[in-house]
């Protein structure tokens, strides 16, 4: 007869004492004393564990009465309690941690997305340029930039520092196209200027458009993809307020803004380069705080001008510019073509969200596009990127793919897998 | 028990000579002069030249204190310039011990082994002065150290072992458990028997530290500690391993963290901040002072240190047959009654043993190896 013993009174597996093929009746003991007869569901070797009980996936695997982690499947009595059954706490790589997931359909999603969206604006134009954003966003799988951004865009809203029922001025300049969005979304700003843009490209070929007084329109590849979508090539950046400085300075000067290049490859498929001048955004800093307890290295700096991967330090530092002061140089370039060249607040003028989001940010943005008959040449420039060599174990990669690849899959399968916070965010448990 | 009366006052279990090299380019000159002297310890350098910050002191601190260790006797530092063995002599606490061969003041490798020879006999002259005596569990530190490990290491071996430490801190002796890795996942238990509140953070980020180290690196603990043979041998994860590993301190208050390299400060249960890798481990714990080291092994893990003499005990009956001449203890047939007490009365028998008559068993193998950690560059 197999023997096994447990170390703790609580544990939910137990040790075996021979080597144990499939199906033996094993006598499971703890101090001496005979709890139960289980029968092995698979081969068991000395010294490895045996699962006394149905465990659930996520639970605590216990010996000696404490947790040596948790179950990554469920696990039924009689199985091996192994590396393919435990998570131990102090991994980094979760590849195999099965989160909780919610499998949401498309339809549905949109229809808790309404609500939530109906809920805090009242203005049904915003309303719908959100939803078909944030909809895209999830698609793409930018979770970052998707609706986990909700809750702070309605406390913004809830504290007036976001307007929604502007009055959004427009006017020509030759193929200049010149915006004031009133403190309203950067979102539907952008979306009305690219309306105007398609109303306007056929004539002027060439269109630069200055967006000011506007707020965070998300990610910046969004609006480029649209205006690529015209048979354009384009160029969109924004600023915002000061959030990054390279080695040495003590203080944040320019935000890390972005820029994004876009160009279509056929329908719904688009080059979209899309990139933050800073080393990481805070989002995904934050994001790797909550996984692995630490910053990771050349992503931000503290307020005595040294690179920091001290937690403590978080809230007194600021973000590192890509490439150092390369970066730095881009973001302040950028800074040019949008607050300098649209008479908008620029660097510190522009107000950061302090604490009760009062404030109104009073961004700018900058749109170019340029109509072109470029298709055949695009798609000599994709092949030329997906035919090249590279190690065995490196795909060749051009910007947008993965988004595109997402989306594709996304698309057939006709639902989205959502997190804990996300499906929080649709039911309103903000 | 019965030891050998140092200067310090500390007692020696065994009495050495120690022949050091200071930098790894006097080894094989090293080798040769040990060779030459009986009863010899030839203790080689990993690196030594072109080191520098925190390795650097990590190697100094560390070979003097494998020199002060109340094992040795006389040491002789060898080395090339003079410099590196001086670096050595000033981190030691028992200076009037030591003896300096320096190869570029000398006329050649004959002339160097004659030097020694002549050591030789001036030690030889002082060995018939030492004084011989009884000595207690008030004057021993026990060095605790687990390598190999399967799941009996954490049912039956480390458990015992828990139970003599805490006979040996019950009559006021030492003993300095280490491999702060090995307890992730066990740290609130450790923590709990700590009282001053600097120590406890202490704790923690020395436990943490080697997490952080590993997730640097993009890697995940689970195959590097436990390492590939731990989870052949049954053990999931460090949580698992660790607190397997744990019990061998056994449950008394937690005195003092030792840094690495360092030597033991405070009598009582200390924890020494090393690598977990065996060699490295017992060459720390060497340098921490102690006099005999008990190492739990599952799996086998055949290394032993040279200045300590080094206990292997295992409840794995299977791996005791293969490797009956390198482990000294069974505790295989525990693993029905868990009875730690009939276990723990075993090993200290065994201490007894190797501390008045007969040696370890990697002793008499001269299965014994020494290694000092590093965690930088060299220029």
């Amino acid at each position: 007869m197999n023997k096994a013993i447990k170390s703790g009174h609580q544990d939910n597996v137990a040790t075996l004492l021979s080597d144990t093929k499939k199906n033996s009746k094993i006598k499971i003991f703890y101090r001496n004393q005979l709890i139960e007869t289980i029968k092995s569901k698979k081969l068991i070797p000395f010294g490895h564990k045996i699962a006394t009980d149905d465990i659930k996936v996520n639970t605590k695997i216990l010996k000696y009465n404490e947790s040596i982690g948790l179950a990554k499947k469920n696990i039924s009595k009689g199985d091996l309690v192994h590396i393919g059954e435990v998570q131990s706490k102090f991994d980094i790589k979760k590849n195999d941690y099965k989160e909780k997931k919610y499998k949401i359909k498309f339809n549905e999603f949109k229809r808790k997305l309404k609500i939530v969206l109906k809920t805090f604006i009242k203005n049904k134009g915003i309303a719908k340029v959100l939803e078909n954003y944030f909809f895209e966003a999830q698609l793409k799988n930018i979770h970052t930039h998707g609706i986990k951004r909700l809750p702070l865009i309605i406390k913004r809203i809830q504290n007036n520092s976001i307007n929604i029922n502007p009055i959004i001025k427009k006017k020509w300049e030759g193929s200049k196209l010149i915006v004031d969005a009133n403190n309203t979304f950067g979102h539907y700003a952008m979306m009305l200027a690219i309306e105007e843009i398609k109303k306007k490209i056929n004539q002027k070929k060439t269109i630069s458009c200055l967006i000011k007084n506007s707020t965070h329109f998300g990610y910046a590849g969004y609006y480029s993809s649209k205006i690529a979508n015209l048979n354009c090539v384009s160029f969109v950046t924004s600023n915002g307020p000061a959030l990054m400085a390279p080695i040495g300075y003590k203080e944040p000067v320019v935000s890390n803004n972005p820029l994004s290049i876009s160009a279509k490859i056929h329908k719904n498929k688009f080059f979209e380069f899309d990139s933050a001048t800073s080393n990481s955004s805070r989002a995904k800093i934050h994001n790797d705080i909550s996984l692995s307890g630490k910053i990771k290295k050349n992503l931000m700096i503290n307020n005595q001008g040294y690179p920091t991967e001290n937690i403590e330090d978080l809230n007194k530092s600021f973000l590192m510019p890509m490439q150092n002061h390369k970066g730095f140089g881009l973001a302040l370039s950028l800074e040019i073509l949008t607050g300098v060249l649209s008479n908008g607040p620029i660097l510190k003028e522009i107000k950061h969200k302090d604490k009760s989001f009062k404030k109104r940010e009073s961004l700018s943005h900058f749109i170019f596009a340029v109509k072109g008959n470029y298709q055949k040449k695009i798609k000599n420039l994709i092949k030329q990127v997906d035919n090249a060599k590279t190690q065995s174990k490196v795909k060749s990669n051009w910007p947008g793919q993965n988004r595109h690849i997402n989306l594709m899959k996304n698309l057939k399968k006709n639902f989205f897998e959502i997190d804990q916070i996300e499906n929080d965010i649709l039911n309103n448990k903000l | 028990m019965i030891g050998y009366k140092r200067l310090n006052k500390s007692v020696g279990i065994r009495n050495y000579v120690l022949i050091m090299s200071a930098a790894d380019n006097v080894n094989p000159l090293a080798k040769k002069i040990s060779s030459q002297i009986k009863n010899s310890i030839y203790l080689p350098a990993s690196y030594g030249r072109g080191q520098l910050g925190v390795d650097h002191n990590n190697f100094l601190t560390c070979m003097a204190g494998l020199a002060d260790n109340p094992n040795i006797f006389k040491t002789i530092i060898v080395s090339m310039d003079g410099d590196s063995a001086d670096w050595i002599v000033n981190k030691s606490n028992r200076k009037k011990d030591i003896y300096k061969i320096t190869f570029m003041k000398s006329f050649g490798i004959k002339d160097c082994i004659k030097q020694a020879l002549f050591l030789e006999k001036k030690i030889n002259l002082e060995k018939k002065k030492i004084k011989k005596v009884k000595f207690t569990y008030k004057n021993l530190v026990l060095g605790l150290e687990c390598g190999g490990s399967d799941t009996t290491s954490g049912l039956v071996a480390n458990p015992c072992v828990g139970i003599v430490v805490d006979k040996l801190i019950t009559n006021k002796g030492s003993a300095i458990f280490s491999e702060p890795v090995e307890c992730l996942g066990g740290e609130e238990s450790l923590i709990k028997r700590i009282k001053r509140k600097s120590l406890k953070k202490k704790l923690i980020n020395v436990i943490y530290k080697y997490q952080k180290i590993a997730a640097d690196n993009n890697v995940n603990l689970t195959g590097i500690n436990p390492t590939p043979d731990n989870i052949r041998g049954g053990l999931t994860t460090i949580e698992e391993k660790s607190l397997g590993a744990i019990s061998k301190s056994g449950s008394k208050e937690i005195v003092d963290i030792i840094d690495f390299g360092n030597k033991i400060k405070k009598k009582g249960l200390n924890l020494l901040d090393a690598p977990a890798a065996a060699v490295e481990n017992l060459t720390a714990l060497s340098a921490a002072g102690c006099q005999i080291i008990l190492f739990t092994t599952g799996g086998g893990n055949p290394v032993g240190n040279p200045i300590s003499p080094t206990i292997k005990i295992t409840a794995n009956s299977k791996s005791f047959k293969k490797f009956k001449d390198l482990i000294d203890i069974d505790l295989s047939f525990l693993l029905n009654s868990l009875d730690y007490e009939k276990g723990s009365i075993k090993i200290e028998k065994k201490i007894n043993n190797i501390i008045n008559k007969s040696k370890t068993l990697s002793e008499k193998n001269k299965f014994l190896e020494t290694n000092i950690s590093r965690f930088g560059p060299s220029i």
